[in-house]
């Protein structure tokens, strides 16, 4: 055995965080909501809900249904705009004690380019995510869809992020997720997070009718963790590995096994969304979990562990409970 | 206003009282080693499945919000009243709990009805599941000396989740029939829609009873708890006598503490051009006035 703890520190672009588990977008508001259950503090990292240029109402209700092991979402981006972020929501956070990464999300370049270069110029922030892979808003998948778009919306993006961490949020609705992955890269991304939520659609087969007012919505939840952790793969092996790209592995992780898998997988660290809707300490569990599991697997760094998965053929197995790893 | 409250946590609370008051309806009490003040309208977010279990069927992932229908601080600990109908797994899973059996809740959460001073009055009115913070509600306004008085109206007699102490009256006089509020000295009318119960009809032609008869009704709060449907013909009813209305009102709910961003109720915004803002029912309700909301 290895004596000590192992050490659960990743770095993502220039930060480090103190273990590989993130808070992911949307989930957890602006951070003071949970604070009375769970110690923020100890998180990997936080990310905000999404902020826009102008604030925003949101969808008409109903916006969520609960399917089978998951739930399909319509928020629409409802959100308190950069100026009250920076005025209202910005002063906690920088009380949080973790790194924070702010979200944004925009309808235009020039949207995102003037909210993200407000929050890189405030202090208090570790970095910004882009979504450019919101399914609930009219042309919120636009340029996560469109590599060529996404390569110029991350390019001037990048040239007013100079201080944090830029990192990209890509959306699972595509033909070719190592295409928008490879667009961000190339555009100066400093991390992929992976993956935004399905489209999905469920139908109330009494009344005929959509169960949520946006009738499509994005479903997320322990549903899509299989088809996330094969996204975070093919990512990893078509495009991070090379580029030495970290990626922030997202889907349906609800306890640290969940993490492992996405960590085997090629994620650096992994967020979790839906769970924390059960219990805000999941993260916290998680992470506490990640560090038993090295423990027992004789690994010394959670970074040693990533992209580890082996083909079905390879031999030798991976790292024994009896072998010194690392 | 209503205020805002103590902190929430996570509590794992075993079951030690279960009941099926009646048709359909299941009535849980849980205790706590402590829980914070908590006033009635706020709710616990319920895990309504095994907390532990990996090996889950999918079904109800989410908590459900449920109406804390009544508390009691004791030298044991903090009893809670969890009063539900089955529509779902979630309720189903709830309903099967014996004594014994644990419940994961997270509470207290939300803002509750506005508990007025010394020698008010107070109508309540609760439709079908919306009674338990009703009940409550009653108990907490007669330790303030509020003279209430109760409508509580379901479909039929077999959906009325209470028991009574006498007949209640089919004319519309307010009795001590029932005996959840006759133990607070509440008189209360009973509605039931095919009239098997009470008087034939909804909660609203029991307040048209108590409008004529009522002294200064304008004097008097009027809390509500119940269906969507109910509660925006009560309000409408109080708008156009006056009347101060307070509804808690109900929301699919994803986290219950306002990070989800799923359980809106539009509400005026005098301040805004479009006159009109989404509030989030688990953060600034469930309790709402009801001249704020924009049915």
């Amino acid at each position: 055995m290895i004596a000590g703890v192992p050490d659960l520190s990743v770095r993502i672009g220039r930060v480090t965080l103190r273990n590989p588990v993130m808070t992911a977008s949307g989930t957890c508001g602006y951070g003071e909501e949970y604070a009375p259950i769970a110690d923020l503090s100890k998180l990997g990292a936080f990310t905000t809900k999404s902020i826009t240029l102008h604030p925003r109402d949101g969808n008409p209700p109903a916006r969520i249904v609960e399917t089978h092991g998951g739930m399909i979402n319509a928020i629409g981006l409802a959100n308190v705009g950069i100026d009250e972020f920076l005025n209202s929501k910005l002063p906690y956070i920088r009380t949080m004690g973790c790194p924070v990464f702010a979200n944004v999300a925009g309808h235009s370049i020039d949207e995102y380019v003037q909210v993200a270069g407000r929050l890189d110029a405030a202090d208090g922030l570790a970095g910004i995510e882009l979504n450019v892979s919101c399914p609930n808003v009219a042309d919120g998948l636009m340029f996560g869809t469109d590599p060529a778009l996404l390569r110029e919306l991350v390019a001037q993006v990048r040239r007013v992020v100079t201080r944090g961490v830029l990192i990209v949020k890509l959306s699972p609705n595509v033909t070719d997720i190592s295409a928008t992955a490879r667009a961000a890269v190339d555009a100066g991304a400093d991390a992929l997070s992976l993956v935004n939520t399905f489209l999905g659609m469920a139908i109330d087969i009494e009344t005929w009718k959509p169960k949520i007012a946006n009738e499509s919505g994005g479903l997320s939840g322990p549903a899509i963790k299989p088809m996330a952790i094969h996204l975070v793969r093919k990512v990893w092996r078509d495009v991070a590995r090379n580029a030495g790209v970290p990626i922030v592995g997202i889907g349906g992780i609800r306890n640290w096994q969940d993490a492992v898998e996405f960590i085997l997988a090629g994620a650096t660290a992994v967020s979790v969304g839906t769970a924390l809707y059960v219990d805000p300490t999941t993260p916290l569990k998680i992470a506490d979990g990640i560090a038993e599991y090295l423990k027992r697997k004789n690994v010394v760094r959670v970074s040693d562990l990533v992209g580890r998965m082996v083909s079905a053929k390879e031999s030798p197995t991976p790292p024994s409970e009896t072998g010194v790893e690392g | 206003m209503a205020v805002t409250h103590s902190a929430p946590s996570i509590y794992t609370a075993p079951v030690v009282a279960r009941r099926s008051p009646c048709r359909e309806h299941f009535e849980i009490t849980i205790r706590l080693p402590s829980f914070p003040d908590a006033v009635p309208g706020q709710f616990l977010n319920v895990l309504c499945r095994d907390a532990q279990s990996m090996d889950d069927t999918g079904a109800a992932m989410l908590r459900r919000p449920f109406s804390i229908g009544g508390l009691r601080r004791s030298a044991e600990g903090v009893e809670i009243d969890i009063l539900g109908r089955v529509v779902g797994p979630g309720t189903a899973w709830l309903n099967a709990l014996q004594v014994g059996d644990e419940l994961n809740v997270l509470g207290p959460l939300g803002r509750g009805f506005t508990i007025p001073n010394h020698g008010e009055r107070a109508l309540l009115i609760a439709g079908g599941v919306g009674l338990p913070p009703i009940r409550w509600l009653c108990e907490i306004l007669r330790k303030s000396a509020v003279f209430c008085e109760v409508i509580f109206g379901a479909q039929s007699r077999d959906l009325l989740p209470i028991s009574f102490r006498e007949p209640p009256k089919s004319d519309g006089a307010f009795t001590l029939c029932a005996e959840d509020f006759a133990r607070e000295g509440a008189a209360c009318l009973i509605t039931t829609d095919d009239g098997s119960c009470g008087v034939r009809g909804r909660v609203t032609d029991g307040l048209s009873h108590w409008l004529a008869n009522a002294e200064a009704p304008s004097n008097v709060r009027v809390y509500s708890c119940g269906p969507e449907p109910m509660l925006r013909a009560v309000a409408t009813i109080c708008a156009e006598r006056g009347l101060r209305c307070e509804a808690a009102m109900e929301r699919v709910m994803g986290c219950g503490m306002g990070t989800c961003q799923s359980c809106v109720v539009p509400v005026v915004a005098p301040d805004r051009a479009s006159g009109r803002r989404y509030a989030l029912c688990c953060r600034e309700g469930p309790v709402f006035e009801t001249a704020r909301v924009i049915w």
